[in-house]
């Protein structure tokens, strides 16, 4: 082949490749799920101090209920902030696949928040058997959002293993929800209070699913380099 | 553009990589440095060749105390770029 038909096929190639790893580029898009493990860290921390303060000092204690009102405030103006600073950022970036992550994650996020927040005001009072599962059933719009959003990371950022281990978490997490089993939480000064097992996996998702998921985005990001020679 | 006056900024595998890497929006030194994989001596004279030559813009800016320096490409740049891509089809198109 003419030498220079040959230069111009390997800086064409060149060109291609750092375009696409540009775009291919989640370093960004990482931090903002380690973020978001950091913020659901937090709100365990605050939830648990709610009821260490209400095993030892009463349920009626002030800051019960402020502590536990800060659980949800803690979680949604950390969404609600995160999103817009990493949303700011990767706009600049002109990133397309980490911009489309970050809204349907945002979407995902903050707009489940609000769903569960009317869902709420709209249930019914009372304490019959079709009123407790309505309850239970709240927190399928917390996590059914967040599986789909996972899936879709998957599919986009074509790392099969996030597939695989979000479709392995939805097996677990129904099995976990239909067999109601309880187990004992926030037992920190006292007895504490039973809740669903499928909760607490729900927590963990958040706080270390989301951090491991942006360690793998962001040393999968790094693990890509080709050198270019001078 | 023709083939024997190609731009001194498209005659290196790595400059070429940076301006690659800048049309997709700026990037800060250490981006470019995971992008490009290559080592601080030689991307740092690459940028300032490119900065020097009119292709890219440099910035210097502390954050969170630490200095941070990103770069851009100019009007400029990217036009000499698209004349270059534009050059390289016409190299590899089938002559009738």
């Amino acid at each position: 082949m003419d030498k220079t038909i040959e230069n111009a096929l390997d800086d064409i190639s060149l060109i291609k490749t750092v375009i696409l790893k540009t775009q291919k580029d989640f370093a960004k898009v990482a931090s903002f799920f380690i973020w978001i493990g950091i913020i659901n860290g937090i709100a365990w921390i605050i939830e648990q101090l709610a009821y260490y303060i209400r095993n030892t000092v009463g349920y009626g204690n002030v800051y019960v209920q402020l502590l536990g009102q800060g659980y949800h405030w803690v979680r949604l103006i950390g969404y609600i902030v995160v999103f817009a600073i990493f949303y700011r950022k990767l706009k600049s970036s002109q990133n397309d696949i980490s911009e489309g992550m970050i809204k349907i994650w945002g979407i995902v996020l903050i707009g489940s928040y609000f769903l569960s927040f009317l869902y709420l005001r709209l249930l019914p009072n009372g304490n019959s058997d079709k009123i407790n599962i309505l309850w239970r059933s709240e927190e399928l719009i917390d996590v059914l959002p967040v599986v789909v959003a996972l899936f879709m990371t998957g599919i986009l950022t074509k790392k099969r293993i996030i597939t695989i281990c979000t479709a392995i978490y939805s097996i677990v997490y129904f099995v976990l929800f239909l067999s109601m089993k309880e187990m004992p939480y926030g037992n920190l000064g006292g007895k504490g209070t039973l809740i669903p097992i499928s909760s607490v996996s729900v927590r963990c998702l958040m706080i270390f699913g989301m951090i491991i998921l942006g360690l793998y985005l962001k040393i999968g990001a790094k693990n890509n380099g080709d050198t270019f020679n001078t | 553009m023709e083939i024997h006056s190609i731009p001194e900024a498209f005659q290196t595998k790595l400059r070429l990589a940076i301006l690659s890497s800048l049309l997709t929006g700026k990037k800060s030194f250490r981006e470019l440095k995971e992008i490009t994989s290559s080592t601080d001596g030689n991307l740092g004279a690459q940028i300032k060749k490119l900065d020097e030559l009119g292709y890219v813009e440099i910035e210097k800016a502390f954050v969170n105390n630490k200095p941070q320096t990103t770069c851009d490409i100019t009007a400029f740049g990217r036009e000499q770029f698209k004349e270059y891509v534009e050059m390289l089809e016409k190299l590899l198109k089938p002559k009738n």
